[in-house]
């Protein structure tokens, strides 16, 4: 007897019609990652710069926006910031939010959304029916394959050199590298599915050791793993902000 | 210092005491004895001997690691920080406490040079970061507060501590976040704090530095002022100077080629207004540090000696009358030195252009009373002129004679000045040395041409020359004479030997004289 | 029509507040709790998990696996020392909970085998299994880095969490060979704060 009244309240709700973000297919491809597998037992050569085999992908073109995610938060209540547990975002989720559901400004609709924690990040990616990409994944689409190495790196570093800008550029300001996906060097930091993957003791604090990088004077790339490793999944910040990605085949 | 054995202790004499020992023997021999005199060196002396004592036993300041694990922790307090040049007031406790500390990350845009601008990361918002002032065996429960305006995780790393990364494994910290670590500081000096995250070097280069006192037990003597002063340099995309917000550059970083190297953050942070200063007869300590990232420093002060150095930040090895003190990259010192003498003195890194050329310049001005001396500035301002130049030697030799006024008296003065000049060569009788020196003697170079004599007495001659059938190829020097003089030997040797007689005056030898060198033979 | 709208919207809106009730006798997990994430695990019997079944004792929690050889055993290790000596201060259970991170090899029948050669005290512990999506949700909110290498196995952090009775993590030990006493201190404090609750 419950079942009718349930379908017709489905039905009243009805599910949430997302406007088509775009996305942008990654053929498939290997890279080195910058954090070298280290082979087991041997004593000499322990680092092998094996590339690691990436199946082809489609990711957001563009960062998720403030306005996506508000679409997400009034579908989905509980990641309303009064209303979220701690366990899942700590106490700056939204801050930057006048309110529960409300933007600081309509400036702010286009720029990316920042302050939301991992938990809440893969929320809105499998509310989509996504997924937040692996680092390999991102890395792998920063990668581009191998175009432009030098000229992105020096962007990304001229944007670590620079303070926090008051309000973050709208999506697309930086630009799209030639696999077509915008914004990878230069807005925010981006969530990754395995963030935590970088394990304490690969050299990332404490001495930055060269040991066990594919090239320890990139710099840049040591910026990315060592903030990664400094998060924790229910942490949020004025610069982090995500993406996602689908998979072939994935449900 | 046993010297005899007497009866009784004498009454005027060096400082004895009459042990006054039971008559016996001495052990091990057969002297028998009343009273033993120890005869101990005067007062003077011993007064000295404290004194040489003194004066060569190295004070070692602090406990060890062990008395400071062990080290009783009594109540607990705020740590207070400060901004360079300033530092904490000095320890007074007797105790070790708990200090808890709270270190804010702040990445700031702020100057570098005049119109230069740059993206420091900072320990607590300026460069270097603000000092900690702690006494050893103090647990200290820090906290490292990662702003949420940054861009950047940041951690810790301070040379204070022992422990995994010297705090850094355990601080690593994203923006809006904080860690809290505790450490008990077993070891007294002066440390360098700094950033580790990786890449350590860009960290490090853009700020992220500074220095923390950890006391002795017994603190540090007491001076006038106390000084804090950090060295570190800046790698910039654009080439010293170039105007607006520069970048960090990697590539220069790698190659260790820094455009700046300063004292405390930025080129004139010390000139100026901001110079540091003292007054003529105060004590002056300044704890320095080097924030690297790469380079050492050779720290001097201009117009100054170091009384005393504690090299390497150490706290128990003192070492006195040192120039120039090397503190290496990620290294302290303290300098301490009196004011004698008011003035601007400057604090260089002595790989000069490093000084000039980069900004590693910074200033103490002293103020007060002269002390000439000392110092005496400067006395005088006069003319230089070196030896020899410009000076007629005719008018500086005395005339021992009178001038010749007739051919007999130039014949008796010729004979003077031949035998001290002309001698030694031709020889006193005027024959010369065959295959060396011609003769003067019958002569017929010198009958021919009396121009030409006068023209080889004061120029000089060098080259072949036949006289009565020899041949001889060797060098008459130029003589340095008054016409007088070259008239009167000329007229001497004319009127000896058998020669022409002829006389020549002082005129004739004004009138033909020619400069030394430009005489060659073949005449 | 409009009737029937009116009369489902009223059914459904006392269907709402029905729950309320219900909801009133289990008191909604604190904002920190770990019993707010709502995953599936599956324990070495077979049976489902929900994290708010550890509701009401303190429980120590890791993450393993089975044919991990270097630091698995010694988390094993340090688990069954503060087992060991927390039954000895104290009378009151304790549960030990180990999730595996081999979603692909440590199935339910594996665990039991584990737990067997192992000889854990079942009445204490409990062995998990979870698909890589609820592993990386614990993950997640213990803090715990992991990754998986090229032959399956797995690199990653050794950390055991102590969570208090409702779930909430009180504290962590970090890294192999850690002093479990100021661990096991609070779990006595633990104890004693929800007998005097009662």
């Amino acid at each position: 007897m419950r079942l009718r009244p349930l379908l017709l309240l489905c039905l009243l709700i009805g599910r949430p019609t997302w406007a088509a973000s775009e996305l942008v297919a990654i053929p498939s491809g290997a890279y080195v990652p910058f954090l070298l597998q280290s082979k087991p037992n041997s004593a000499q050569d322990q680092f092998q710069k094996t590339p690691v085999k990436v199946d082809s992908f489609s990711i957001d073109k563009n960062l998720v926006t403030n306005e996506d995610y508000l679409k997400f938060v009034k579908s989905n209540p509980e990641w309303k910031k009064s209303k979220v547990k701690r366990v899942f975002a700590d106490e700056r989720y939204l801050q930057n939010w006048s309110s529960d559901l409300k933007l600081a400004g309509p400036e702010d609709r286009k720029r990316p959304v920042t302050d939301v924690s991992w938990f809440a990040a893969r929320a809105y990616c499998e509310s989509r029916d996504m997924n937040l990409p692996t680092t390999d994944q991102w890395e792998f689409a920063f990668f581009d394959n191998g175009r432009n190495q030098e000229a992105v790196k020096e962007k990304v570093l001229a944007w670590y050199g620079q303070p926090t800008a008051r309000h973050l550029s709208k999506v697309g300001a930086e630009g799209k590298n030639e696999f077509g996906v915008y914004d990878l060097s230069s807005i925010v930091w981006e969530w990754t599915l395995d963030f935590n993957s970088s394990l304490p003791g690969s050299g990332l604090s404490c001495g930055g050791g060269s040991v066990g990088t594919l090239d320890s004077s990139d710099y840049a790339a040591f910026m990315r793993y060592s903030f990664r490793s400094s998060l924790k999944a229910n942490y949020t910040t004025g610069n982090l902000g995500f993406r996602c990605v689908k998979e072939k085949g994935a449900p | 210092m046993l010297t005899r054995v007497e009866k009784s202790c004498p009454r005027n004499g060096p400082i004895c005491l009459n042990f006054g020992a039971p008559r016996g023997l001495l052990p091990g021999t057969n002297i028998e004895y009343q009273s033993i005199t120890m005869k101990l060196p005067n007062l003077r002396s011993i007064l000295s001997i404290f004194a040489i004592l003194a004066l060569s036993c190295t004070h070692a300041f602090g406990s060890t690691r062990d008395e400071n694990l062990k080290a009783k922790v009594v109540g607990e307090e705020k740590a207070t920080l400060t901004y360079a040049p300033e530092v904490p007031p000095p320890i007074t406790r007797k105790n070790a406490t708990k200090v808890v500390i709270h270190l804010e990350v702040k990445e700031t845009e702020m100057r570098l040079a005049d119109g230069v601008k740059y993206t420091f990361w900072t320990f607590g918002g300026k460069v270097p970061g603000k000092f900690i002032r702690i006494r050893e065996g103090d647990l200290v429960e820090f906290h490292l507060d990662n702003h949420p305006n940054n861009k950047m995780p940041h951690n810790i790393d301070l040379h204070a501590v022992i422990g995994p990364g010297g705090g850094a494994a355990s601080s690593l910290t994203a923006p809006g976040h904080s860690s809290v670590f505790s450490f008990k500081s077993l070891n007294p000096g002066l440390y360098v704090y700094h950033c580790a995250t990786a890449p350590v070097a860009m960290h490090v280069a853009n700020g992220m530095y500074g220095l923390i006192l950890v006391e002795p037990k017994e603190g540090l003597p007491k001076v006038d002022h106390e000084y804090y002063v950090m060295q570190g340099e800046f790698y910039t995309k654009g080439p010293n100077g170039q105007q607006g917000l520069q970048p960090f550059s990697m590539n220069k970083a790698l190659a260790e080629k820094p455009d700046y190297v300063v004292f405390n953050g930025s080129v004139g942070a010390l000139n100026g207004d901001q110079a540091l200063s003292a007054k003529t007869g105060e004590t002056v300590r300044l704890f320095v540090g080097n924030g690297g990232p790469n380079l050492s420093s050779s720290f001097h002060v201009i117009g100054q000696i170091f009384d005393n150095v504690w090299p390497e930040g150490n706290s128990s090895t003192i070492l006195h009358n040192v120039q120039t003190t090397t503190i290496p990259a990620g290294g302290a010192a303290m300098v301490e030195f009196k004011s004698n003498v008011p003035g601007t003195y400057i604090l260089v890194d002595h790989s000069l252009t490093r000084a000039f050329n980069r900004g590693a310049l910074a200033q103490l001005k002293v103020t007060g009373d002269e002390n000439k001396l000392v110092y005496s500035g400067k006395i005088s301002d006069e003319v230089y002129l070196p030896e020899g130049a410009g000076i007629r030697v005719t008018e500086q030799i005395q005339r021992l004679i009178p001038p010749a006024q007739n051919k007999g008296e130039r014949v008796k003065q010729g004979e003077a000045v031949f035998k001290t000049n002309c001698a030694a060569c031709h020889q006193p009788t005027g024959v010369g040395v065959p295959n060396a020196f011609p003769p003067l003697a019958k002569s017929d170079f010198l009958n021919r041409d009396k121009i030409r004599v006068i023209k080889t007495v004061t120029g000089g001659l060098q080259g072949k020359v036949i006289v009565n059938g020899q041949e001889f190829n060797g060098v008459m020097p130029a003589w340095n004479l008054t016409d007088e003089e070259i008239a009167s030997v000329i007229t001497y040797v004319y009127s000896s030997w058998g020669n022409s007689g002829k006389d020549v005056t002082a005129q004739e030898v004004k009138t033909h004289r020619v400069k030394p060198g430009s005489n060659s033979a073949g005449g | 029509m409009k009737i029937l709208l009116i009369s489902m919207l009223t059914f459904l809106s006392a269907q709402a507040s029905a729950h309320q009730h219900s909801n009133v006798q289990t008191e909604a997990p604190s904002t920190d709790s770990i019993f707010n994430l709502k995953s599936a695990w599956t324990d070495q019997n077979g049976k489902a998990f929900h994290f708010d079944s550890l509701n009401g004792t303190p429980s120590v929690v890791a993450m393993a696996y089975t044919s991990c050889q270097s630091s698995c055993p010694l988390i094993i290790e340090e688990m069954r020392k503060i087992e060991a000596e927390i039954s000895e201060k104290s009378k009151k259970p304790v549960r030990f909970l180990l999730f595996s991170f081999d979603s692909k090899r440590d199935t339910p029948q594996q665990l039991k085998a584990f737990a067997e050669k192992k000889k854990l005290d079942m009445n204490h512990w409990t062995l998990l299994h979870g698909d890589p999506k609820v592993v990386r949700d614990l993950a997640g909110v213990l803090g715990i880095s992991y990754k998986m290498d090229s032959s399956g196995d797995f690199n990653h952090s050794n950390v055991i969490t102590l969570l208090n009775s409702e779930g909430v993590v009180k504290s962590q030990l970090n890294g192999i060979g850690q002093s479990p006493d100021d661990l096991e201190t609070q779990i006595v404090q633990i104890q004693k704060a929800s007998t005097s609750a009662k």
